[in-house]
């Protein structure tokens, strides 16, 4: 019997609980204890390997407070020469496989994870599964071979390790088999794996949130043209097929995947969850749960079963927070020491950015992660969950600053545009200047020509809607500073196909989403252009 | 033949099931969690369900050829409720394994069911029996039948196979549960195929249903081990009880007219039976006890052991030898350790060991660590499985889980002392017959482990007297002071080393025969105390030549009588050096009044220097100053000029001897404040320069673009630098060099004046910097009182700054001299060079 089935098998579903989702339930000194404990075992650790006597060098810090004193702030470049060459050596511990990054910020990174930090990673994992599927407090609905619908890449890839993992610990039967997709595209895995979950149904699906939405639209617009293959003659697919068709003739609309299944949660990760909440609940019956992941500490935190602000969990890694204010000046000076805050400092309604200490032996040291939260409040009173709040508001650097009033990132804009209505298959976004006069630039492929000029007139509404800074550009600049350029239709299929001709990692395909590279836009630009002459 | 349809026990029972049986579906579904065994355990439940409501249609039917149809169907339903309690023990007990199972065993069910539907290979017809309707059984109805026992069997298998292997005490009680539950189903049956009994398998199954329900809903579980030794032990106690009461109703009833038939006569006989055998009653208890509760007799024993080899025990490290073979012997394991507070208090380390070979005394687990945190908050054992589920206990460190894993612990039982606070730890190792630690054991290892704590807290407490008695007379013994202990009787009750020796007596003797007295002493110090109860008492004493200063003071004896502690000092040095201090002191006394006396008249001497000296001097100083600026020729402007010069240079001279004066007296004041050295070095070059250029010399300044600001007085500090560089300017020849160089070194600035003159021999360098010391060469060539050096000397160090030469001769000279950084600049400095 696999260790986390063995849990499931004996523990009661208090006890499961406690052991997936106590972290709700800690008070915070009982949060800061297991921090500063885990941190002092983390330095005694670190202090004898290559790499850390590299950063800690002969003081070693005696305390929480020396060392946030005496440590400096890391990025991934202090470690590189350690970490791109896969040193064993240079480790206090032995790792158990070298994760790699999905590269979206241009740089991959190899990164160690060893025994110890997988467990955690599973528990919390199987944690997400419990709480997505969860109404209430103690609520336990999954249990051990329930069926993951899930679109991971394989390992070396951080989330394809921890998927295999899981995998070794916990029976699930996984949707689609990781081994049948390794050599399919997108496309390819979430066909195969739809066919397989119309057989076996589906407990909980894990995905971004765009690509759950884009699945459940794309099957209700199939509608009847959906193709027939071998695999539908399936007597399990069949029945599905027939209750899922009472199930929408009932509600007279249209087929969807929640008349095929009734998932028991749904769990995402990324900033676009919040945007497809309501498509993905509509579509899959199921709101999802959000979760803050990272290929240095895998996870860092999650929802609760209410579904709204993020709880961080207190044995994944040492946090530190740099306030807003603070990171803005170290950015403008990068001399400039950041003074730091820990989960007890944080104010609610303030921005901080992450900084992190891996536990277990793993060489990170306040390390900055380069993502910005927001704390959204103290505590939850809905849940009792007395510990701070908190939401992924962007990357560090993924934000365009308009008129020096606002920084607009990835989700906002993100959330303006699907907002507006605007049917769009997808879009990129910098800042641009007219006669020194910044704005918006909206580069859009939409699924229906409308004018430009209309949609960057409903994005600024959106946009003063959702963003209070950029609401004051309105009213003090006069000014509407969103301009759209429509791209042909296929923009961005023909820059993944581009990418995937030139031999491009799979987190490289698609443009980003705010401040492309140069080359990236004039590419974009080009393959527009080409689909207009077409 | 009794019409059984008037028999309301023959129609209630099915209807009483299928009401039981909706009440355990609902709650199946409220409460259990919700997987594929579930789901089994629910269709199991919903088949039996309906086997009870065709057995009430089977019953009722009015004749055997309409209650055929309802026999089929029950019988069907009967094989097809036991598949899925089969597949459910599969789901259970092995998730994910033996998928063939699930079809095979459903095929097989199918294919049975039509056999029994459209054939009358099972059920041929019925028959109407005295206690209602019997079926007429066909050719493969023994086959039929066996199924349903084969399958309740299988399921039973499964469950005890899975009890075997399991570690989980909760997991093998609820496993225990169902295998026992599942007796039930294969004694009805059996009842009804080998019996002509009243049917009970509809009884029997309903007993099965509620069992496997609650095994299935709850979670703590009553022990079942300790329901069936209790069962048993009243049914013995029963038994003892019935036999008597039998015999002797029995006799009473052969014996007396008339018999009892009256109840109060049976009420009356109890009461009597009672009395009389109450003995015998309490006797068959403790049998029955020591039959079914062994293991706890065993451990009584165990502890009994323990006390009665322990009490007199007190080396900890032993003790803890014989707790370990203890609890190894009596919870029959081969893996026990023991962890005490350490005596750093930093948390807990390893005392004894049994089974493993763990040699350290290093802290295995701190204060701080959730394993001590759980012990210490909690009263309950802490096993090992609890640490995956408690969210704190997760997060042990990689080191903890280590030692936990190096020491094979299983069970941490928390050993309190009495005010309830943590004193130790007690690790068990997996047991010999590799099954987990029950409840009871828990419980009883709880009440031992308090014991055991009281036995090595008292050893603890000894160790540490022992070790304080043992600290006390070294400490004693190693001091040079005489310390004796006097009782009442004035009998020594104690010497420490150096009074044993110096006194030449035993403790035991009498504290007169240290003076060599015969007697009590006349006014004896221990006397008084006793008689007026008052403090401690000082005097001096002589005993063998030697000065004794005795300080005395009563004692509280642990009886709470008293005694005298007199610890004596030997003084007779001490009063020699007094004696020899006097003397020096009063030579030093005089030599200080014939000092202040020369100081007096050097005081009034300056004070006549300067009044003699300066007060011609005043108007000489102004009149030159005024003649030089009136006349407008020479040569009487000349002339005027050679007198301002001669005069300012006399000032001069008078102001530095009064300074050295001043210094040597101490009266000499500097004013330091926060100084920029930089502008007034400057500031002296630019004065400096017509000197040096009308000699011939070059004069340059060397300094770093800024300098810290320095504590220094600008005026004093002007002064020594004109000085050090007129002395330069004055031994260097026209056509030399004076190189002003001013730089940062630690907390200081320094500041070099090098000149090219002839340099100055090791031996002048020495002696160059006291008041009117003069080279040879100065003496020979140049006038002056020798004064300069010794005062720039006197003021630098008075700024806290040291002053040095280094030259050779015909080399020329440095003279430097530093002077400290303002508070200010000093932190600055401390900063940056941190940050370098």
């Amino acid at each position: 019997m696999l260790s986390e089935d063995r849990y499931f098998q004996t523990l009661s579903e208090e006890d499961l609980w406690q052991r997936y989702c106590g972290f709700l339930h800690l008070t915070l000194d009982e949060f800061m204890g297991i921090q500063n404990r885990l941190l002092l075992d983390e330095i005694e650790q670190v202090s004898k390997s290559t790499l850390g006597k590299h950063i800690l060098g002969d003081n070693i810090p005696k305390s929480v407070d020396e060392f946030r004193r005496m440590v400096p702030i890391t990025t991934y470049d202090t470690y590189k020469p350690f970490l791109k060459d896969q040193l064993d050596s240079a480790l206090a511990t032995k790792p158990y496989a070298w994760c790699h990054s999905a590269g979206r910020q241009g740089s991959f990174k190899w990164i160690p994870q060893n025994a110890e930090a997988f467990e955690k990673c599973t528990r919390n994992f199987i944690g997400s599964w419990i709480l997505s599927s969860a109404s209430r407090r103690g609520e336990v609905k999954i249990g051990p071979g329930i069926h993951i619908f899930a679109m991971m890449p394989p390992p070396p890839y951080t989330s394809g390790w921890v998927y295999k993992v899981i995998r070794e610990r916990f029976t699930f039967e996984a949707i689609p088999n990781p081994e049948a997709i390794k050599n399919l595209d997108m496309q390819d895995r979430i066909q195969l794996g739809v066919q397989v979950a119309l057989r076996d149904g589906v407990d909980i699906a894990c995905s971004l949130g765009s690509v759950l939405a884009n699945i459940g639209e794309k099957f209700e617009s199939q509608g009847q043209k959906r193709k027939l293959t071998i695999e539908i003659f399936h007597p399990k697919v069949i029945s599905r097929l027939i209750l899922g068709l009472i199930r929408s003739r009932q509600a007279k609309r249209r087929m969807q995947l929640k008349d095929l299944w009734a998932p028991k949660g749904i769990v995402c990760g990324g900033v676009d969850t919040n945007i497809y909440k309501a498509d993905i609940a509509r579509y899959w019956g199921v709101e999802p749960l959000d979760f803050y992941v990272c290929t240095e500490a895998i996870f860092m935190a999650m929802q609760s079963w209410n579904k709204k602000a993020m709880t961080f969990i207190p044995d994944s890694a040492f946090l530190e927070f740099i306030p807003y204010d603070e990171h803005i000046k170290n950015m403008a000076n990068p001399d400039y020491k950041p003074r730091t805050v820990l989960l007890d400092g944080l104010e609610a309604g303030k921005l901080y950015e992450v900084l992190i200490t891996q536990f277990y032996g793993l060489p990170f040291l306040r390390y900055r992660m380069n993502d910005i939260i927001k704390v959204v409040s103290l505590r939850d009173e809905e849940t009792g969950v007395n510990l701070p709040q908190i939401i992924v508001q962007r990357r560090v650097g993924e934000s365009i600053n308009i008129g020096a009033l606002t920084d607009l990132d990835e989700k906002t804009i993100w959330q303006a545009i699907f907002n507006t209505g605007v049917e769009c298959v997808d879009w990129t976004a910098r800042k641009e200047y007219d006669h020194n006069q910044s704005f918006l630039r909206v580069y859009l492929e939409q699924k229906k020509n409308r004018d430009p000029e209309e949609v960057a007139k409903l994005i600024d509404e959106q946009l003063r809607i959702i963003d209070i800074d950029y609401k004051d550009i309105g009213d003090y600049l006069k000014l509407q500073p969103v301009r759209v350029t429509p791209l042909s239709r296929g923009t961005f299929d023909r820059h993944t196909a581009e990418k995937r001709k030139a031999g491009a990692d799979p987190a490289h395909l698609k443009p980003n989403h705010i401040n492309p590279s140069e080359e990236t836009l004039h590419l974009l630009l080009k393959l527009s252009n080409d689909g207009d002459k077409e | 033949m009794i019409n059984p349809f008037s028999n309301p026990f023959y129609l209630l029972p099915p209807l009483i099931g299928v009401a039981i049986i909706i009440v355990l579906v609902v709650l199946v579904l409220q409460k259990a969690s919700r997987n594929f065994a579930t789901f089994l355990f629910l269709g199991f439940l919903s088949l039996l369900g309906l086997w009870c409501l065709f057995t009430y249609m089977m019953r009722s039917s009015p004749s055997p050829r309409e209650a055929l149809p309802w026999e089929k169907a029950l019988v069907i339903a009967a094989l097809a409720s036991f598949a899925p309690y089969y597949l459910f023990t599969m789901a259970y007990t092995r998730p994910g394994k033996s998928r063939w199972v699930f079809p095979a065993t459903i095929i097989f069910v199918i294919i049975a069911a039509t056999v029994a539907a459209t054939t009358d290979l099972v059920i041929k017809g019925m028959t109407l029996q005295p206690y209602g309707y019997a079926p007429v059984t066909g050719p493969v109805s023994y086959p039929y039948y066996s199924a349903i026992p084969l399958l309740v069997l299988g399921g039973a298998y499964n469950l005890f196979k899975a009890y075997r292997t399991s570690r989980f005490n909760e997991e093998r009680n609820r496993l225990l549960y169902l295998a026992i539950a599942t007796m039930f189903p294969v004694l009805g049956t059996g009842l009804d195929a080998l019996t002509d009994l009243p049917p009970a398998s509809i009884w029997s199954n309903l007993a099965f249903c509620i069992l496997c329900t609650i095994a299935i809903v709850r979670y703590h579980l009553l022990d079942i081990r300790i329901l069936i030794k209790k069962s048993l032990a009243y049914l013995i106690l029963s038994g003892l009880i019935a036999i008597p009461y039998a015999s002797v109703l029995y006799i009473f009833n052969r014996v007396f007219e008339p018999r009892i038939s009256e109840w109060w006569g049976h009420v009356v006989t109890v009461l009597i039976l009672a009395i009389i055998l109450r003995p015998l009653y309490t006797e068959s208890q403790v049998l029955v006890d020591r039959l079914f509760y062994r293991d706890r007799y065993d451990y009584l024993r165990a502890l009994e052991r323990f006390m009665r080899e322990t009490q007199n025990i007190t080396d900890l490290e032993k003790l803890g030898g014989t707790v370990t073979e203890l609890i190894s012997g009596a919870f029959h394991t081969k893996i026990v350790h023991l962890l005490l507070a350490s005596e750093s208090e930093e948390g807990f380390s390893l005392v004894t060991s049994l089974g493993q070979k763990i040699i350290s005394s290093k802290i295995f687990f701190k204060n701080d660590s959730p394993v001590i945190e759980f012990l210490r908050l909690r009263s309950e054992a802490l096993t090992l499985d609890k640490l995956s589920v408690d969210y704190h206990l997760q997060t042990l460190t990689p080191k903890e889980k280590n030692y936990i894993d190096e020491m094979g612990a299983k069970l941490f039982i928390p050993m309190r002392v009495r005010q309830g606070q943590l004193s130790g730890i007690l690790i068990l190792g997996e047991r010999l017959s590799e099954q987990p630690y029950s409840d009871e054991d828990m419980r009883v290892l709880g009440a031992l482990s308090g014991q055991i704590a009281m036995a090595l807290e008292n050893a603890r407490l000894y160790r540490d007297a022992i070790r304080a008695r043992e600290n006390l007379e070294v400490w004693l013994n190693s001091m040079n002071d005489l310390v004796v202990i006097v009782n009442i009787d004035n009998q020594i009750q104690f010497m420490n080393r150096a009074a044993q020796e110096r006194l030449g007596v035993q403790p035991g003797k009498f504290c007169w025969q240290i003076l060599g007295q015969e007697r009590v002493c006349p006014g004896c110090p221990a006397r008084q105390y006793w008689e007026s109860k008052r403090g401690g008492l000082h005097q001096d004493i002589r005993i063998d030549e030697k000065e004794y200063d005795v300080v005395s003071a009563p004692l509280l004896n642990p009886d709470g009588s008293l005694s005298v502690i007199e610890v004596m000092r030997d003084i007779t040095e001490i009063k020699q050096a007094e004696d020899k201090l006097k003397e020096l002191y009063e030579n030093e006394r005089s030599l200080r009044q014939q000092l202040e006396a020369e100081i007096k008249k050097r005081i009034e001497f300056t004070r006549a220097l300067v009044h003699e000296l300066k007060t011609p001097l005043t108007p000489l100083l102004s009149s030159s100053e005024l003649l030089v600026e009136e006349l407008k020729e020479d040569p009487w402007l000349k002339l005027a000029k050679n007198i301002y010069r001669g005069a300012s240079n006399l000032n001069r001279t008078i102001d530095e001897l009064l300074d050295i004066a001043r210094g040597e007296l101490g009266m000499l004041d500097v004013h330091p404040q926060p100084t920029d050295p930089l502008p007034l070095l400057k500031d002296v070059i630019d004065e400096m320069s017509p000197v040096t250029t009308g000699r011939g010399q070059s004069l340059t300044l060397e300094t770093p673009p800024s300098l810290p600001m320095v504590e220094a007085d600008v005026n004093r500090l002007r002064q020594i630098l004109l000085n050090l560089l007129n002395n330069a300017s004055k031994f260097t020849p026209s056509d030399g060099r004076i190189h002003v160089r001013a730089a940062l070194a630690a907390h200081n600035v320094v500041v070099e004046i090098q000149d090219t003159g002839p340099g100055i021999s090791k031996e002048n360098q020495e002696r160059l910097f006291q008041p009117y010391y003069r080279t040879e060469l100065d003496r020979q060539q140049y006038s002056g009182l020798g004064i300069g050096l010794a005062l720039c000397k006197t003021l630098i160090e008075l700024q806290k700054g040291e002053i040095w030469v280094t030259s050779e001769l015909g080399e020329g000279t440095t003279f430097s001299f530093s002077i400290p950084l303002a508070k200010s600049s000093q932190k600055k400095e401390e900063a940056t060079r941190k940050t370098t």
